[in-house]
């Protein structure tokens, strides 16, 4: 979900919220001598009249295709985070044999070097399993990592090891502005029975 | 193939010469913090379906207007109800509810988005959810002497331990116990305020 998405959410919630607090506040008045000069009566006579008009069915049916487009539309930007496949390979600083064959126009795939760098992250002794996939996340391209550590006392070390795994990650692509982010999870421990003496 | 996670620094025994490999690797730019979904990111689609509805209710009635389908256009007929509509008794607990409801809304609108976890110690962006703070808190309780089992819940700013303890020494054990949980938290950036609660024996 884009920041702008949200920002629609809010915006519209709010809308709709000041409406309902707007209305249920006129109805609560409407019945007071609070506010001088309330109608007795709610008219609608424009609404009504332009039923008879010829235009009113294609106008309501115009409105309709319009509101349904707007409101798919803004369902469909609920989906989850954009996934990237492929990100540029940093162009002068690289010494990879793809960048001297081929200057700035090599790309790299970001989604294996994610699954690449959760299979490393398992080669750690302090790491039980991982998964990573490759986000943009509020407008950065970001390798997700989710760790499960061995034990909950290895948390420094499965920190250690997410560090290597994602420097590993960036200087393998040589593009520093990938960011990582490692989530690390702890298992629930069975409980051993303890023994007094 | 498991190794160790300290082997950032390469020696070059032949030669002698001991190249850091910090030299030559990047660090990986910070990412953003993981957050929850926004109180609106669950109201917003509401008010899209909405949307959906009232558009399907205009493409109906045009329909309907245009002579294609029998029936009344639904849209004419709650204008003709609304037309000379009076106040009466049953609006005001709808109106409350309207006004509960909207606040609620304004609320979720307004409301930031929750920060879903705690940083770790670390070069590179590492995190940990609270549930997991919890199970290292419960863990590093049951390893003090004393205490037969252990519980712990946790939030971003504290961890609360309960403890079932044996023998009467509970302030002594209540402060081991928060000592014990303060060194495994330690790889926290900042560790969230520890209270511990004991009681002697366990659960039958």
């Amino acid at each position: 979900m884009t920041r702008s998405t949200v920002a629609v959410d809010r915006l519209a919630t709010a809308i709709i919220g000041l409406l309902l607090v707007a209305g249920g506040a006129a109805v609560l008045l409407w019945d007071t001598a609070l506010i001088d000069d309330i109608p007795e009566y709610i008219t609608a006579p424009g609404p009504v009249s332009a039923f008879e008009s010829s235009w009113w069915p294609w106008a309501s049916a115009g409105v309709g295709v319009v509101l349904v487009l707007v409101a798919l539309r803004w369902l469909v930007a609920h989906r989850p985070a954009s996934k990237i496949d492929r990100a540029s390979v940093a162009g002068e600083k690289s010494n990879t044999e793809v960048e001297r064959t081929i200057p700035g126009r090599a790309t790299a795939d970001v989604t294996a070097l994610a699954s690449a760098s959760a299979r490393a992250l398992e080669t750690y002794a302090a790491i039980k399993k991982a998964s990573a996939k490759a986000v943009i996340d509020r407008r950065q391209r970001t390798i997700v990592i989710n760790a499960t550590a061995e034990s909950p006392e290895l948390l420094g070390e499965a920190a250690r090891a997410a560090d290597q795994v994602a420097r590993d990650a960036v200087t393998m692509i040589g593009d520093s502005s990938l960011a990582t982010r490692t989530v690390i999870y702890i298992e629930k421990r069975h409980k051993a029975t303890r023994t007094l003496n | 193939m498991n190794h160790d996670v300290n082997h950032d620094v390469n020696t070059d025994k032949s030669s002698g010469d001991t190249e850091s490999v910090h030299n030559t690797s990047l660090t990986p730019a910070r990412a953003k913090e993981p957050l929850a979904l926004p109180a609106a990111g669950f109201t917003g689609p509401l008010v899209a379906l909405l949307l959906l509805a009232a558009g399907a209710v205009g493409i109906r009635d045009g329909v309907v207007g245009a002579g294609w389908i029998d029936g009344t256009p639904w849209t004419e007929t709650a204008a003709q109800w609304v037309d000379g509509l009076a106040f009466a008794g049953w609006m005001i607990p709808i109106a409350i509810v309207s006004i509960v409801l909207g606040l609620f809304l304004l609320v979720a609108a307004l409301k930031p988005r929750r920060r879903t976890a705690l940083e770790v110690a670390a070069q590179t962006s590492v995190y940990i959810e609270p549930s997991g703070v919890a199970r290292i808190a419960a863990d590093a309780a049951r390893s003090v002497d004393g205490v037969l089992d252990a519980r712990a819940s946790a939030t971003r700013r504290s961890v609360t331990v309960r403890a079932d303890i044996t023998g009467d020494e509970r302030s002594e054990l209540e402060k081991a116990i928060a000592d014990q949980v303060g060194i495994a938290l330690e790889p926290l950036t900042a560790a969230p305020k520890t209270k511990v609660r004991t009681r002697t024996g366990g659960r039958s």
